[in-house]
């Protein structure tokens, strides 16, 4: 900090008077616990900017107004159902909402701030997944560049899987906190109470805890394995503080997570979650291939991966490749796990590719770097402003400041069917509907409350039957218009123009005629309604 | 901070926490949580099962006694060319189903062609019997489970043709609930293991619920709600709102057989409180539109369309229908009058008028002709009894001591067991 100083105020002046009186004019009164350097400027800018851009992004139309149904009703109620609540089809099938607390922080947001509360918890969400990161890889290797660098990869591979606003957020926020708390280079003793912490709160929050749990995991094994292989003994293996550190941790974190309204039945469940029959058809739960825009950019981040590990000088650890292989291979299996690789693959890219850079290549050694960095009250200042400009014109800022309310249409993506529902709502229109999964949600959030929705984003707790139902109808299946008979369906809700073939066949059938339609989504009435 | 060195002592209590916190959570959990961790981490199947606390079925009583709709004489004609003449060999368990649940196990016939209850009764509980009929033509009708019987059905040779349609039948047929049923390799099992997995397997959107529901509501009350295999709370509820859900022309039979099982449905619900009250409200308006359809669409001679649900456009816009879908819809839609208040029933005359139709129809034809649509036929057999507040086999056993079975009269103008009609 003094060399900083020194830095900041050094002159040339000859004149020790003109000297002694810049001095005093020049010299940082800012308190010097405040003071930041201008690389900390630059992160504040960086993550401002990118809370800036993750609030403008519009709410995607699927999966939040599900979470924030839920929410409503639990908030509401006083109580989590112990049967599916929102969808009639569903009746009787278990609900064990493993995500139950973010629902209720979800609609409670909602219900003070509105669209811009759920904006702010989204892109604080991202931002703070994106500053823990920052500050990680920073705090390995001294080096703006690789930090930087860490947080594109991850941004780069989480992006589909950042695009939509759901509790998974919630959890991933969660994966990262504890990831950096594991890759601290001084373990605390508080960690012995925030880690268990941090899984209950996880475990409320989303059924993701287990990944967690694994990642602990690997870091024991990985701990035990280094150190069995470095002094060739078992007894070291066990006897290690750091290996046993790591065991006892897993087992807290284990029994942390029991506090919850399920307590052993949550392991259960989210056990038993990814072997749902249902959940085969969404794409989503499918592996991981190179025709996905996530999986090219897996394959990239895999691939400089592959290079840093041949040419670091720095110790590669067997947790790391425990981690790193383990989540990689959840992602092959199934495409939605790569948001857990993707913070991790970023970060192992970005420590070891800044040890080649320093090995490498020392005439730009990150070394030199620190030796400038100035700390000053200056960039202090300009990092509160930045915060302050960036949340000011934010829609929460906007709202909370000026007293602005968001416009809701811009703010929910171009698929959000708000006129539909609007129609829906205007008609009265009651009974058993048949919709687009994707506007299921919306629909259950918003649409008329005697309406049933047939199938929303929570297409686990559909029954088999109906699941398939859904699929035939949507897949143009020959026995569609009489599932619709046999269902009692009078009217339809689809998404355009992804369903635009479904509904050239319907209104070919002539059963059908158009109600409502926009550049989104459209409503058909059968024109004999079945009573 | 300083990490400091963890004593023993503080390893050990964190086991015993751990273990403590794991066991606690699992004893103390409740019975659904403790099944689904043994489902899940020690691959234990889990059989739900429910009490069922009578030894017979349920039975829903007619309402009414009207010779005005049948006549001794009619019912007797009818009941004749509905017996379950069937040939020993390849015994279809559908016919013999449909046949028990007009003809009830207690039947008996002095004709020796005919089979008795306690034949087709046997036929369906006892693999052997259905093995003596078929040899190795047929899979096995009933079928081993680890924790009961099901039963094969579907379109295959020598199955059951619906789903619990085997169950169903029997109920209305009076098995009790301790009946062995003899499977392929297990001989301990009874009906109340074939109900408890029929409880088990329930799809609730599956094509056909009428027959579970059916049986389900004969055995179960007060019981009104159970958990299938998959985990799924299914109640009665659900059932009559399965019921109700959709085009009626979808279902069983012309859609009748989804009427008939609401109709018990709601019996059941005045007796045992089964149904919620809206759901009651629901299930009866369903049967008012009902009544309201088939009250405009009677045809001049007294029989009701198997496009009965169009309702006056039945009428005014007539399709072209084989015979036998009309006996269908007009002999179940008798059917399940018979058990409904006076306030469901469409006018008298159109009921009688009915009755008539349905009457000369079925004893029009010849035995032969009946054998190949016995199904729909012994619909008809049993709606008329029900009419008169009996039952088949009581009336058939009554008849016979009146007009005893002789062997020699082969055509049936000869017989004197049941003369024609006339109409």
């Amino acid at each position: 900090m003094a060399t900083a100083l020194e830095n900041q105020n050094e002159s040339t002046n000859e004149n020790p008077v003109e000297d002694n009186s810049e001095e005093l004019v020049l010299v940082d009164r800012f308190p010097e616990a405040l003071r930041v350097s201008r690389f900390t400027f630059f992160t504040v800018s960086i993550l401002s900017l990118a809370f800036l851009l993750f609030s403008s992004l519009p709410l995607w139309h699927t999966d939040i107004w599900g979470h924030l149904a839920y929410g409503r009703l639990i908030w509401e109620s006083g109580s989590i159902p112990a049967f599916e609540p929102l969808v009639p089809l569903s009746s009787g099938v278990p609900f064990i909402d493993t995500a139950w607390l973010s629902q209720i922080f979800g609609f409670e947001a909602y219900q003070v701030f509105g669209v811009a509360g759920i904006k702010f918890l989204y892109a604080a969400t991202i931002t703070i997944c994106m500053g823990l990161l920052l500050y990680g890889v920073q705090k390995r290797t001294d080096s703006y560049f690789w930090s930087l660098i860490c947080v594109s990869g991850f941004l780069l591979c989480d992006w589909k899987q950042l695009g939509i606003v759901r509790p998974q957020l919630a959890g991933l926020l969660c994966f990262v906190l504890l990831f950096t708390m594991l890759n601290a280079r001084k373990w605390r003793s508080s960690n012995w109470y925030l880690i268990p912490g941090l899984f209950t709160l996880w475990a409320n929050l989303h059924g993701s805890f287990p990944v967690g749990l694994g990642l602990i995991s690997c870091f024991l094994v990985g701990r035990a394995i280094d150190v069995g292989r470095k002094t060739g003994s078992w007894k070291a293996m066990f006897g290690d503080r750091v290996t046993r550190r790591y065991f006892l941790l897993l087992e807290l974190a284990a029994v942390a997570v029991l506090v919850n309204p399920y307590g052993l039945q949550l392991y259960s469940e989210v056990f038993a979650f990814s072997s749902n029959a249902n959940l085969t058809e969404l794409v989503e739960w499918n592996p991981l291939t190179l025709r996905m825009y996530q999986g090219k950019a897996a394959a990239l981040l895999g691939l400089l991966i592959v290079i840093a590990y041949r040419l670091t000088p720095r110790r590669i650890s067997t947790a790391e490749v425990l981690v790193l292989v383990g989540l990689g291979t959840a992602a092959l299996w199934s495409s939605r796990m790569i948001i857990w690789w993707a913070p991790v693959a970023a970060y192992y890219l970005a420590i070891h590719g800044a040890a080649i850079w320093g090995h490498k290549l020392t005439w730009l050694s990150e070394q030199g770097e620190q030796d400038e960095v100035h700390y000053a009250g200056k960039w202090s200042i300009v990092s509160v402003g930045m915060i302050w400009i960036c949340f000011a014109i934010s829609p929460i800022g906007s709202q909370i400041l000026h007293g602005k309310q968001v416009d809701y249409k811009k703010s929910v993506s171009a698929s959000t069917p708000i006129g539909a529902v609007n129609y829906l709502k205007e008609k009265q229109i009651e009974g058993q509907l048949f919709n687009s999964m994707e506007l299921g949600d919306y629909l259950l959030w918003d649409g008329p409350e005697n309406a049933a929705v047939f199938a929303g984003s929570h297409v686990h707790l559909l029954p088999r039957e109906i699941w398939n139902h859904y699929l035939r109808i949507v897949n143009l299946g020959s026995d569609g218009e009489e599932l619709l008979e046999r269902y009692g369906v009078n009217t339809i809700v689809l998404d355009l123009p992804r369903r635009i073939a479904l509904l050239r066949k319907l209104e070919r059938d002539g059963q059908w005629r158009v109600g409502y339609k926009d550049g989104r989504s459209v409503v058909l009435l059968r024109n004999k309604p079945i009573r | 901070m300083k990490s400091h060195k963890l004593s023993l002592k503080t390893v050990i209590a964190i086991q015993v926490l751990v273990v403590v916190a794991f066991c606690g959570a699992y004893t103390l959990g409740s019975k659904d949580s403790q099944q689904k961790f043994n489902e899940v981490f020690l691959k234990q199947e889990t059989f739900p099962e429910i009490n069922i606390e009578r030894k017979v079925p349920l039975r829903i009583e007619p309402f009414y006694d009207d010779p005005s709709v049948v006549t001794d004489e009619e019912l007797a004609a009818v009941l004749k060319q509905v017996r379950p003449k069937f040939p020993r060999k390849h015994l279809k368990p559908n016919h013999v189903e449909h046949a028990l649940r007009t003809w009830s196990i207690h039947s008996t016939f002095q004709d020796p062609d005919v089979v008795s209850g306690i034949e087709m009764r046997d036929f369906l509980v006892d693999h052997a019997r259905f093995l003596a009929s078929w040899g190795d033509e047929a899979s096995p009708l009933l079928v081993d489970e680890p924790a009961g019987i099901s039963i094969r059905w579907g379109s295959q040779v020598g199955g059951s043709v619906h789903h619990d349609h085997w169950l169903a039948s029997l109920t209305e047929a009076g098995i009790q609930l301790d009946e062995p049923v003899f499977a392929p390799s297990r001989r301990d099992m009874d009906v109340n293991d074939v109900i408890q997995q029929s409880l088990r397997d329930f799809r609730l959107d599956e094509r056909e619920v009428e027959w579970s529901a059916m049986a389900f509501g004969l055995w179960i009350p007060p019981v009104k709600q159970w958990k299938t295999t998959d985990g799924r709370a299914v109640s009665f509820d659900q059932i009559a709102l399965r019921l109700v859900r959709g085009h009626k022309r979808f279902g069983v039979c012309v859609g009748t057989h989804r009427v008939y099982s609401l109709m018990l449905l709601i019996r059941l619900d005045d007796q045992f409180d089964i149904l919620s009250d809206k759901v009651h409200e629901e299930a009866y308006a369903y049967l008012e539109r009902v009544r309201d359809l088939i009250s405009v669409c009677q045809f001049e001679d007294g029989h009701w369309p198997a496009n009965w649900m169009d309702g006056k456009t039945a009428l005014t816009d007539p399709q072209e229908i084989p015979e036998y879908k009309n006996v269908i819809a007009t002999g179940h839609h008798l059917e399940w009058l018979a058990i409904a208040p006076k306030e469901l029933h469409p006018p008298h005359e159109q009921i009688v008028k009915a009755a008539k139709w349905v009457i000369k129809n079925t004893t029009e034809h010849s035995e032969a002709e009946i054998l190949q649509k016995y199904t729909f036929y012994s619909h008809v057999g049993n709606a008329l009894a029900l009419w008169r507040n009996t039952h088949a086999a009581t009336f058939w056993h009554d008849w016979q001591v009146a007009h005893p079975y002789v062997p020699e009269a082969v055509d049936h103008k000869d017989a004197i067991e049941a003369r024609k009609p006339a109409l």
